[in-house]
């Protein structure tokens, strides 16, 4: 497949040593590569584009300013910046219209494989309306209680870092956002992290802060008026994230890939809370059609919506340029053997995890939820482990110990952490 | 009233001085006898009223008054009262009696009656005893406090007034209790009394006010919190306890090794101060200098003197004030205002050198791919040599070479690898540009002072603060070649410039946010006039309001929005430009059109005194 992609630039040197460095791509991407916003808008307007890469600081029309205009008008376009400003304003500025953020000087193999990536995410949403609807996301809605528990602590006059990571890392909408910008390259870090405490203790308390009390990247499910209740698919997600992170302990000394467990457990439904956020109508379709006829819930998404929230949530965090394992896991937790990498990964801590979590707590609804595929770990010969994955979820999920109210988030504040609160001793 | 006679009543009982009855039955020579002892009397009395009163504080001489007074008159009792107009009041000084009329009113000595009714103080029009109505005399009465006596005793008394003016201003009003019959004959011997009286009284109130003031400004100077020196001939002959604090020593042990507080490097400088004080009429400016706390530490002291007379002999007073902590705070003030400048400029270099080092990596990346590509052409066409040479050449081997060449696209090439060797080469330089302009402006030497080349000097600053304008201006520098090198503090002088070209690019920022979108320009001209080399930086930014104009360059004054500015910038400039070098800051706008800054540095003589001590003040940081 041909992808289209506009370099955006005020100096012609870097638009010409873009241009011929990219030149080996010529035959799988189409260039363009223009002085200005103006200019790059004409294309925009003229023909489709995948991929817009945009410098901040120019004259007239600057990259934040740009971006924005992309953003409103062409919701399906990936919006990257490429910029060498480092000040913290054009930072904060580029937070919401940017999905990845690359400082220069770039290396040409981290730029490539970043449009790459961004290419490759295009195969997972089939619809320009999801697309666009999935790429104009800023912020994922949180629970309100955590919500109001980070503002409170953000907002203290002596902010612990301890403590705000220990809410972030219970709210999927806030790790989401938070490992964004810990795997752009927006605050000079650009690691490779999916642990959403390590990420807080990266940014440091002052970002967070900025980040969520004056850009706002974090906001109340309440204000989202969301048709569910998100204490049960919270209570779920944060046994998800645990049990994962201890499978994949019990299978590999790996960190990466046992925070990319934790992380992706935890966000592995995230694509629910995008379509409840998005498009509640269609949402409530799915949980009737799902009860009426007795179907997995992800064969109504698929009915009513064209696609399921396992691929909303991969392609948004794609988008986003979080680690491609976590990605990997979002998008095929429910069908592990789509994915035809080998090996005990991420995905299949969370695929394991998912299955159990529902084996061992069946929900209310009598809906059929998804089992293990045996057929998955028999290939990956890890059959004989099953019993002891089993072993490991009791304790876990004892641990959790959430009930599926709204207030979910104070009882985890009791129950799990009790370090959260440290300060206040 | 005043003239009203008194009518001689006989009285044989009492003895006094002026009025008491004479035996009629005495002979002419006796009475002649009791008249001068009499008048012996008198002046004995007026002789011990004034030496007494007179040595005495002010506080007794009331007594002193009124007890002599009733000797004189010999009066049962007399009481006097103190006057004070500011604000009115009355207060009870003293009360003299007879033996056998002593009452307790001597509680009442010390009462004071604010604003006091018009009857007790009225119609007092000179100093003068005067008799008494009964109703007032009551109302008199009543304000000593002596309602003590029996009706009969009440009955067998007169009562006299007396008040007491200096000047028309009424200084103390009194009372005084004859008893019944006797007669005020010698009036006029008792106003005179009245008279001495009052010269005394204001005469010690005097005494005491001046006294008063001097214990006050004795404490002013001894409590003030800056040290106080009188030298007579470069000796100490007053220091005030603050000196001692300053100094760190007990007080006493200024006296005389005054000088041993100094740095031996500073004497000369309070010497040829103080020759100038003692030679001029006017006051010299002040002088700052270091002495030697006791301690050891050194301690900026700035002192300001004046030409007195002191216990009759020329001297001159010193004001000593420790400057340290202002010094050190003007010093941290002026690093902070410079870290501000160069923590702005630190991300706008950083941009700067990111920009090239982005496509240097580009074009090197594709000059690498661009050597593997063309390493494989031309391996194809070693292939084709050698069937070449081997005449075994078909038509295909002809075709795959030309595919080759057509595949790397040779022509684009041949275009394009010259332009990315160039462009890397221009990258490069420019990287080491402003590295170099980078190490040129934080490096001088902190207070140092040699021959600048003033044009090297602005493009290393234009080229270090070139992120703060390319978005918003062209900058256009015209700079005389012909201008000499000067010796100035070239840390100073890059820093004046900086802020004003960052002040030019806002100006001219504001323009293009106030909605004309076209880039301004900066222009920098150096050129020579006499003995002056002039920097002119020019903007076509919006102008300097009227209003603010006389305010440009005053420390901490900014226009723009708080956070985006200390407001030093232009201070620290006049400040380098000024007071370091002594040169001059002006500028010339125009509402729409732009603003001009001129700096004009001396070309200096040879000793190259203008960037003296003070300039250490301004760049130390």
């Amino acid at each position: 497949m041909d992808y289209r992609i506009v370099f955006v630039d005020d100096e012609p040197r870097v638009l010409q040593g873009l241009k011929r460095m990219l030149r080996s791509m010529r035959k799988k991407w189409t260039m363009h590569f223009c002085p200005g916003a103006s200019e790059a808008l004409e294309i925009l307007e003229r023909e489709p584009v995948d991929i817009v890469v945009s410098d901040m600081r120019m004259p007239g029309m600057d990259g934040a300013e740009f971006l924005t205009e992309v953003m409103t008008r062409f919701p399906t376009v990936a919006r990257l910046a490429l910029s060498g400003q480092a000040d913290e304003e054009t930072i904060m500025r580029s937070v919401r219209p940017v999905h990845q953020y690359l400082s220069k000087p770039c290396d040409a193999q981290v730029l490539k494989a970043t449009i790459q990536r961004l290419c490759s995410l295009h195969g997972l949403l089939q619809s320009d309306h999801l697309k666009g609807l999935v790429a104009q996301m800023k912020s994922i809605p949180s629970l309100p209680s955590l919500y109001t528990q980070i503002i409170n602590e953000l907002e203290s006059e002596n902010p612990s870092i301890k403590t705000v990571g220990a809410i972030i890392a219970r709210d999927v909408g806030m790790t989401a956002k938070i490992l964004q910008m810990v795997n752009s390259a927006f605050f000079g870090l650009r690691r490779r992290v999916s642990d959403p405490t390590h990420a807080v203790n990266l940014l440091g308390v002052d970002t967070v802060k900025n980040l969520v009390l004056s850009v706002h990247v974090f906001s109340s499910s309440k204000a989202a008026k969301l048709p569910f209740s998100l204490g049960a698919l919270w209570n779920h997600s944060m046994t998800v994230g645990m049990l994962a992170k201890r499978l994949a302990r019990a299978e590999t000394a790996q960190p990466t890939v046992i925070e990319d467990a934790l992380g992706a457990g935890m966000l592995h439904d995230l694509g629910k809370l995008i379509l409840a956020a998005n498009l509640p109508e269609k949402y409530e379709q799915v949980s009737t059609l799902a009860e009426q006829e007795g179907i997995e819930l992800l064969k109504a998404e698929q009915e009513v919506v064209g696609t399921t929230h396992a691929e909303l949530g991969a392609y948004l965090l794609g988008l986003w340029g979080l680690p491609d394992s976590v990605v990997e896991a979002l998008a095929f937790h429910h069908a592990p053997q789509g994915d035809s990498s080998t090996g005990f990964r991420p995905l299949t801590a969370v695929h394991a995890a998912n299955a159990l979590d529902h084996e061992l707590r069946p929900s209310s609804s009598a809906l059929p939820t998804s089992k293990i595929d045996a057929a998955y770990i028999e290939q990956l010969g890890l059959a004989g482990r099953l019993s002891a994955w089993r072993g490991l979820c009791p304790a876990e999920i004892e641990v959790a110990g959430l009930d599926n109210d709204q207030d979910a988030g104070s009882h985890i504040d009791e129950d799990t952490e009790p370090g959260g609160h440290e300060k206040a001793a | 009233m005043t003239n009203q006679a008194f009518t001689a009543v006989e009285k044989d009982k009492e003895s006094a001085i002026v009025d008491a009855p004479c035996d009629t039955g005495a002979s002419a020579g006796a009475r002649a006898q009791l008249v001068l002892e009499r008048r012996d009397e008198l002046f004995r009395i007026l002789y011990d009223t004034v030496m007494e009163a007179t040595s005495a504080d002010y506080d007794q001489v009331f007594s002193i008054l009124c007890r002599n007074l009733r000797l004189l008159c010999g009066a049962r009792s007399v009481m006097l009262a103190s006057y004070e107009p500011h604000p009115p009041m009355l207060r009870i000084e003293a009360i003299d009696f007879q033996d056998e009329l002593r009452h307790n009113c001597q509680e009442s000595i010390g009462k004071i009656i604010a604003d006091p009714p018009a009857c007790l103080i009225g119609g007092c029009e000179a100093t003068q005893i005067q008799v008494c109505d009964p109703e007032l005399s009551s109302q008199i009465e009543e304000f000593f406090g002596c309602r003590t006596c029996s009706a009969a005793c009440r009955d067998s008394i007169d009562r006299y007034r007396i008040s007491c003016l200096r000047d028309g201003e009424l200084l103390a009003i009194g009372m005084i209790l004859l008893p019944s019959g006797w007669t005020l004959r010698q009036q006029d011997i008792i106003n005179a009394y009245l008279n001495i009286g009052v010269v005394i009284l204001h005469r010690n109130k005097a005494v005491r006010e001046s006294s008063q003031s001097e214990k006050r400004f004795r404490t002013y100077v001894e409590q003030a919190t800056v040290g106080i020196l009188i030298l007579i001939d470069d000796r100490v002959r007053y220091a005030n306890p603050h000196l001692s604090d300053l100094m760190g020593c007990p007080a006493g042990d200024l006296d005389e090794p005054f000088y041993d507080f100094l740095f031996p490097e500073d004497r000369p400088h309070l010497d040829g101060y103080l020759k100038v004080l003692r030679s001029s009429h006017q006051s010299s400016p002040d002088l700052q200098i270091g002495f030697r706390h006791r301690t050891g530490h050194r301690i900026d002291i700035e002192i300001s003197g004046t030409r007195v007379t002191y216990t009759g002999e020329p001297a001159e007073l010193l004001f000593l004030r420790d400057v340290t902590e202002r010094n050190t705070l003007q010093m941290q003030l002026s690093r902070a205002a410079k870290l501000e400048a160069i923590g702005q400029l630190a991300g706008g270099i950083a941009h700067e050198i990111n920009t090239p080092t982005q496509y240097v990596g580009d074009n090197t990346r594709f000059l690498q791919e661009t050597f593997s590509d063309m390493l494989e052409l031309i391996s194809t066409y070693q292939t084709l040599m050698e069937r070449a040479r081997a005449r075994a050449t078909t038509e295909e081997d002809f075709l795959k070479a030309k595919e080759a060449a057509e595949a790397i696209d040779i022509a684009f090439l041949e275009e394009e690898v010259p332009k990315a060797l160039v462009q890397s080469l221009e990258g490069l330089g420019r990287i080491s540009t402003i590295v170099a302009a980078m190490k040129a402006f934080a490096n001088p030497q902190v207070c140092d002072t040699r021959q600048i080349d003033i044009n090297k000097l602005i493009q290393d600053t234009v080229t270090v603060s070139r992120n703060e304008w390319k978005y918003v201006a062209e900058m256009e520098t015209v700079l005389d070649d012909s201008i000499p090198c000067i010796p100035i503090n070239a840390a100073a002088i890059n820093q004046a410039i900086l802020n004003i070209i960052i002040n030019a690019a806002q100006a001219v920022a504001g323009t293009i946010e106030n909605g004309s979108k076209e880039k301004g320009k900066i222009s920098i001209r150096t050129r020579c006039e006499g003995n002056w080399i002039l920097i002119e930086i020019q903007d076509t930014g919006g102008g300097i309001p009227k209003v603010v104009q006389p305010r440009v360059f005053d420390p901490f004054f900014t226009t723009k929005e708080v956070g985006s500015g200390t407001g030093q910038g232009l201070a620290l400039a006049h400040a380098a430009v000024v007071d370091s070098h002594g040169g001059k800051l002006t500028f010339e706008t125009k509402i729409g059109k732009g603003t001009t800054f001129v700096i004009r540095l001396p070309v200096a003589e040879a000793d190259g005194n203008h960037a003296g001590s003070h300039g250490e003040e301004d760049t130390a940081a």
